[in-house]
């Protein structure tokens, strides 16, 4: 079971030419990723059984006890809610994560960008596994992939990034300010329900559309489900906000690691 | 030695802590203490230091606790920054080593070697190459996918020392690390490797209250106290001058 990981990405990484710093990020990736599974008695098969399962609870919730106006309610639902969980989940491991590697920034030089760019790669893992389950669980119920669907690597990338901007910047001030993550336990439950998640994209324009430039997921959330459920083409206009707001978000977070960085061990 | 390529080279290099007796590392506290006079107090844990380390020396660091040789340590390796105007110059790959070493408890040896060996800049070809013979050097080969919270302490140093002696790194800091490894047979191997492998060979710095160990190994000793440096020279005179100031005391 242990293997699951190397069958799956052992090939690909055996095919590209030699390179250490590739191996560093995906070594740290995968042993982070590893360790929440390690433990269970199913281990991996975790990772994907459980998103398998939310979805059933999902789709059985909105077949027979909340009808919507939307047919296949969880696959509508699913997109966005995994776009949030995988946002949360690397900022919250992002914010600590000084903490949680100080035994190795503390006794090998190395980029420490790296281990953002692995704790990342970490919680990306996971999300590809849940999509999987999405995949599975949407041919189930007969929506099949389309023409569309290949947008869906770039958008995963975009999340990717804005969410890796947010860790670091979250972590540069949990140095100085150890209580950061109750405030950001509540900016994203904010996030969660300003975000079209739940509701749709025309409520959220109708009520604030100011948000589309501002919330970090609401571009891609919405080019996600164009992909994967509606089946139709992206909003460029969405998607050009969302590359944008990565490249804003890195750079504001680039600025914020040179400032709070060389503090790291002497404050954390 | 002196024509030798410097590989740490410190100028001006001083710290500084700002140690405040109300914490303030919360967003409450800075909110009721914004008015309050900052009640930080400056503790200088190194005074202004030069120094310059050569290819291949075997560098001594001594000194009574809190003298400030883990702070100069931790300069060296970048963990910490020293203040404003000091200028810290390193060359190579550097690797510490203590006893509570760059080991993840919660993985197992070999995920251990391959993530400290690739942080070393190893390619996993290297590291797969020079596996079994770290696990071997360490008598490790029946744990090998044990979890490391699972072993003594024995067995952890000895996995310590097998990868540093492994390891392609071209600096090594040793924290208090060297003299307290394995049994005497185990001890009795990893002198005889360390001797051939590391001596010379490797830029080594170490901080040890072993004075049997500084005697032994070293070529050139600093001797610091309360953060000032009381002096950088040949080992026995430096070992004379720390025994005088401990009497002293």
């Amino acid at each position: 079971m242990a293997s699951l990981l190397n069958q799956i990405f052992g090939p690909i990484l055996e095919r590209l030419p030699e390179n250490n710093r590739l191996e560093r990020i995906w070594i740290l990736a995968k042993v982070d990723f590893k360790k929440r599974y390690y433990d269970s008695g199913l281990g991996l098969i975790w990772a994907l059984l459980n998103p398998l399962l939310r979805l059933a609870v999902y789709t059985l919730a909105f077949a027979y006890i909340r009808t919507s106006r939307i047919d296949n309610f969880a696959l509508y639902l699913f997109p966005g809610l995994l776009v949030w969980l995988f946002f949360m989940e690397v900022t919250n491991s992002g914010m600590t994560i000084m903490k949680a590697k100080r035994y190795l920034i503390e006794n090998i030089q190395f980029n420490w960008i790296d281990i953002y760019l692995a704790s990342a790669g970490s919680a990306f893992i996971g999300f590809c596994f849940n999509f999987v389950a999405f995949f599975i669980m949407s041919t189930y119920l007969e929506v099949y992939p389309s023409v569309y669907t290949l947008w869906f690597p770039l958008l995963m990338i975009n999340i990717l990034l804005i969410s890796m901007g947010f860790a670091i910047i979250l972590s540069s001030i949990n140095i100085f300010l150890k209580d950061i993550n109750h405030v950001w336990a509540i900016v994203t439950l904010a996030g969660f329900w300003t975000a079209p998640i739940f509701f749709t994209i025309e409520d959220i324009m109708a009520k604030i559309p100011w948000t589309v430039y501002v919330h970090p997921a609401t571009a891609t959330i919405v080019n996600l489900r164009k992909a994967l459920f509606y089946h139709e083409q992206m909003d460029w206009h969405l998607f050009a906000v969302g590359w944008i707001y990565a490249v804003v978000v890195l750079f504001i977070a680039y600025l914020f690691f040179k400032w709070a960085s060389p503090y790291a061990i002497e404050k954390v | 030695m002196s024509q030798r390529e410097t590989v740490i080279s410190l100028r001006n290099v001083s710290k500084t802590f700002s140690i405040k007796d109300a914490n303030v590392d919360s967003i409450r506290d800075r909110i009721f203490n914004v008015l309050k006079i900052n009640e930080s107090r400056k503790i200088q844990a190194l005074q202004p230091v030069d120094l310059d380390i050569k290819k291949g020396e075997f560098f001594g660091i001594i000194g009574r606790n809190g003298s400030g040789k883990s702070t100069l340590l931790k300069i060296i390796m970048g963990a910490i920054r020293p203040d404003q105007g000091g200028i810290v110059d390193t060359t190579g790959k550097m690797m510490r080593l203590s006893l509570a070493m760059g080991f993840d408890p919660g993985l197992t040896a070999r995920e251990n070697i391959y993530v400290n060996g690739s942080l070393l800049g190893i390619t996993f070809k290297q590291i797969g190459t020079k596996f079994d013979e770290i696990i071997a050097f360490a008598e490790l080969e029946k744990f090998v996918d044990t979890k490391v919270k699972f072993y003594s302490t024995g067995m952890r140093s000895r996995l310590a020392f097998a990868i540093a002696v492994h390891a392609e790194a071209d600096i090594f800091l040793f924290d208090e690390f060297f003299g307290g490894v394995g049994d005497l047979r185990f001890k009795a191997k990893s002198d005889k490797v360390f001797k051939e492998r590391m001596l010379g060979n490797k830029t080594i710095v170490i901080v040890s209250h072993s004075m049997q160990i500084i005697q032994q190994y070293c070529n050139r000793v600093l001797c610091i106290d309360k953060g000032k440096i009381i002096g950088v020279g040949p080992t026995q005179k430096m070992i004379n001058i720390y025994k005088e100031e401990i009497k002293k005391r």
